[in-house]
């Protein structure tokens, strides 16, 4: 596969209206890490293996918008992404050539088990990729019977596990800059006219910042787990995440970002809503 | 330097004055109404406005003047609004004095002349008044100072002052005609040239935008005026004021320290980054 | 004094019993995978391994947030009173050679004119063990900054955990007071005990070639490297908080009513705004400027003014960065650039 991978790369890079092409490569101490490719004799680089974690689109609002073409490769939780992106107008579709990537799940970074958060796993449903390097579809033995929930804790014990993982961040900023939903050019919390967020590291600063952002992401998030991937705490932040979304899931029938061409639940709003969106608090 | 680091002392604002419609002269005492402060002309302060924040300003008031500072502040960002929300009689703090200064031993002797634009002219002030209290030991100063507008021309009640001080010039000029201007009309680079001021004998000291500055090099340098007798104050963001917090240098430079008064020599080695 | 003691490891927890008679101690402690470095006594169990504490040594010295005063005005009094760094000495149990050669480098910072006070009184009171270290890991390659991990320089005391014992040599005079007080738990070790301590070998990478660095930054300032690294850094700082040598502070002001404080934070240069001014210039306006400056400094500003490298070969960077960025690469290329 990587084979084809490097043919189509190639063919991209010929076009005159060629940015670049980003996939993957190998990184430090057998990782895996994005690949900005522009000459053709740097193509060997590109893998594609079970490794590859991060999800590219990620860097794709950072290119100016050009008329220029990006070639990417995506997995179909990527793909979702993309979608999205597209929709909110961060990027253009004909100004990426999107190459999937036939991902039947990505292993537990050391070990040799699929990775938590490839259960759950849906492709996207009718999106149109310039390329593939096999059958983009939601992979069999993926599926997700239950997700893990705190609803057999009681308030009390809820609120002591959050206290502790949040305890633990250390307001880094990885989860922020590597989700791709994240790409507000000044970030609310980051505003110093008015200042919402301190930079003490006190428990209230931390939830805060971890509230703010997940409901952020409400309907937007694809399940990636690569925030949970790139905190250097360890923070569980996808078990936050997931739970949202299981919300969206029983409120509204939403079966997740980018799945279906339709926006999210919170950013959508239809005539018939119960909610009169008038006046106060009545 | 006082300790503890990073602790200011409370201070007065004596009064307030307008110079432009966006520049306010804060005069500032410590809480006894007096001024301990040894300083010298080109260093700067850090201002406090408490529960807001602090902002780097370049003192320009003259160390021969004392009992007092004074600072030129105009309104950019969160501290500079709030210093300008403040009336006299409210207490700000005040750490330092930061910065290198100007290099005033090398200039006894010598003609000065002093190049600035807009609130440029703020750091400059406090060394005129300096030269002008110390006559005797500098040679001719000309002082060649432009805005957008007269209105936006800073310290002009001083003018006067200066134009009748013995061996002393002042060159005033506005960008574009203006009702009520009979001086001279011009960008100040081009009234530089214009001025032809030989450089043998002669330092210059240029202050303003950064696009005035880049200009203002160019004709000094074509003038030959060497770079080591080209000076320049720099300003980028700063927080301790001393070295530490890691965030204005240039290389291996640090604006709080080794500047804010750089020459053009200086410059020059340093990492093209500003 | 300068000679290996031997102490059972049973003895350990009345150990730090007596120490915290006299001083607050430090230790690293294990939570799941998360390893830091917490005040005892706490929750869970003091960890002596080989393995770096997520948040370095700094913290200590350069906490994360720290109160620097807190002020009232009224009208026209004001009362300023600045914090208090420390209340009593400390001891700081198991930290890593990479760590302690860090604080040499704060050293330069903080403690060249104008001394940092409170810094400097947290260096002074503070005494460092150190454990005798192997090497952590892959990443690892503080050998190549000249760093002895076995004995590291700055270190007041010496542990080491061979065999079924814990070992300690005092190497300083505030680590013989620290000995001294635990001479009830120390006895001479064993021949063949003092074989096996001086048996231990570093494992870590030795052939990152810094010393082929230019340092001259005009040759290192129009690289493409740093095109290469912006496109794929994220610019979250993850490097920059866990890096035992990044000392970038922000100072921030709080306050309700007529009272408030005024703290430093840490901060990052890989920040968007953290050259930004308030007219809304920045003179690194893209990652490129800043990932330039991040490696510049580290590389070259900071060794022109103080004579070393801004190193010490922890490889925390390589190991956590989210998309492979580690400075040992980027080390290894500039080296190559001398041919």
């Amino acid at each position: 596969m990587e084979d084809l991978l490097r043919k189509l790369a190639n063919e991209f890079l010929q076009r005159p209206d060629a940015e670049c092409f980003i996939g993957y490569e190998e990184g430090p101490n057998g990782s895996v890490r994005p690949a900005f490719i522009r000459r053709p004799e740097d193509i060997h680089r590109l893998v594609w293996n079970q490794k590859c974690y991060p999800n590219l689109t990620a860097y794709l609002p950072d290119f100016p918008k050009q008329k220029r073409v990006i070639g990417i490769t995506v997995k179909g939780c990527d793909a979702r992404a993309l979608r999205e992106l597209i929709r909110a107008h961060q990027v253009e579709r004909h100004s990426v050539y999107v190459v999937g990537l036939p991902c039947t799940g990505l292993k537990t970074p050391g070990e040799d088990r699929i990775a938590e958060r490839c259960f759950g796993c849906v492709f996207p449903e009718a999106f149109q990729y310039d390329a593939a390097l096999g059958p983009m579809k939601t992979p069999d033995g993926l599926a997700r019977t239950e997700y893990e929930t705190l609803d057999n804790l009681s308030n009390k014990e809820r609120r002591e596990f959050w206290k502790l993982e949040f305890e633990k961040c250390i307001r880094c900023d990885a989860c922020r800059k590597i989700c791709y939903a994240c790409f507000c050019p000044e970030c609310i919390l980051d505003s110093t006219q008015p200042r919402w967020l301190s930079r003490r590291q006190n428990l209230g600063e931390k939830l805060f910042f971890h509230s703010v952002r997940a409901l952020h992401l409400v309907g937007r998030c694809i399940g990636c787990g690569e925030c949970e991937r790139a905190c250097p705490a360890g923070v569980r932040l996808m078990l936050l995440n997931r739970y949202l979304q299981k919300q969206l899931e029983d409120l509204f029938g939403y079966r997740g970002a980018g799945i279906l061409e339709d926006a999210p639940p919170l950013l959508t709003f239809l005539r018939d809503d119960p909610d009169p969106f008038t006046g106060g608090f009545e | 330097m006082k300790e503890p680091l990073l602790v200011p002392v409370p201070a007065k604002i004596e009064s307030i004055r307008t110079l432009t419609k966006d520049t306010l002269l804060f005069k500032v005492t410590e809480m006894n109404g007096n001024s301990t402060f040894i300083y010298n002309p080109g260093q700067f302060m850090e201002l406090s406005v408490f529960g807001v924040g602090e902002s780097p300003i370049s003192i320009t008031s003259a160390p021969t003047r004392p009992g007092f500072l004074e600072f030129a502040i105009r309104e950019v960002g969160s501290v500079t609004g709030a210093l300008h929300n403040l009336e006299a009689g409210d207490i700000i703090g005040i750490r330092g004095p930061f910065g290198n200064g100007f290099p005033i031993e090398e200039m006894k002797g010598k003609n000065i002349f002093f190049i600035a634009g807009g609130i440029g002219l703020a750091p400059l002030r406090g060394l005129i008044n300096y030269m002008l209290d110390n006559r005797k030991e500098f040679g001719e100063i000309d002082i060649l100072y432009g805005a957008r507008t007269p209105e936006l021309l800073c310290f002009s009640d001083e003018f006067e002052t200066w134009k009748k001080a013995p061996r002393t010039h002042l060159h005033l000029t506005v960008d574009t005609e203006s009702p009520g201007w009979n001086g001279h009309i011009g960008l100040v680079p081009v009234l530089l040239k214009e001025l032809a001021l030989p450089p043998e004998d002669r330092i210059a000291i240029a202050c303003g935008p950064p696009v005035m500055i880049k200009f203002t090099l160019a004709v000094l340098t074509a003038m030959g005026y060497p770079g080591e007798r080209i000076m320049t104050t720099l300003e980028l963001k700063m927080k301790c004021g001393v070295g530490k917090c890691g965030r204005c240098n240039i290389g291996s430079t640090f604006v709080c320290t080794d500047g804010p008064v750089f020459r053009f020599s200086e410059l020059k080695e340093l990492p093209q980054e500003y | 004094m300068m000679s290996w003691q031997r102490m059972d490891r049973s003895d350990l927890p009345a150990a730090i019993s007596v120490l915290q008679e006299k001083w607050d101690v430090f230790a690293p402690v294990k939570r799941g995978t998360d390893i830091r470095i917490r005040q005892q006594p706490t929750d869970g169990k003091i960890f002596l391994g080989q393995t770096k504490p997520l948040l370095p040594l700094k913290m200590l010295f350069l906490p994360e947030v720290e109160d620097l005063f807190s002020f009232t005005i009224k009208g026209s009094t004001s009362d300023i009173i600045p914090a208090e760094p420390l209340t009593r000495e400390r001891v700081v149990f198991g930290v890593l050679g990479c760590d302690i050669a860090a604080l040499e480098i704060l050293d330069h910072v903080f403690l060249g004119e104008p001394v940092d006070g409170s810094y400097n009184k947290r260096r002074e009171q503070t005494t460092l063990i150190a454990i005798a270290c192997t090497g952590d890991g892959a990443e690892c390659f503080c050998t190549s900054l000249g760093i002895n991990p076995l004995e590291p320089v700055g270190a007041d005391v010496l542990f080491a955990d061979v065999g079924n014992g814990y070992f300690f040599k005092a190497l300083s005079q505030k680590g013989k007071r620290m000995t001294e007080t635990l001479r009830a738990f120390l006895k001479k070790p064993s021949e063949k005990e003092l074989t096996d301590l001086s048996a231990l070998v570093p494992g870590t990478r030795g052939d990152i070639s810094v010393d082929r660095v230019p340092k001259d930054s005009d040759r290192l300032w129009n690289l493409p490297i740093w095109e290469d690294l912006a496109r794929r850094c994220l610019g979250c700082g993850v490097c920059t908080v866990i890096c035992p040598t990044c000392h970038c502070f922000d100072l921030e002001d709080e306050r309700r009513g007529s009272s408030g404080k005024r703290f430093r934070s840490w901060d990052s240069c890989m920040n968007t705004s953290f050259t930004k001014m308030a007219s809304g210039e920045n003179p690194r306006p893209t990652k490129r400027e800043r990932i330039r400056q991040r490696f510049l400094h580290k590389l070259s500003y900071y060794p022109i003014k103080h004579g070393l490298v801004a190193c010490v070969g922890c490889g925390r960077c390589s190991a956590r960065c989210p998309v492979g960025i580690g400075i040992d690469e980027i080390i290894v290329e500039l080296a190559e650039m001398e041919g």
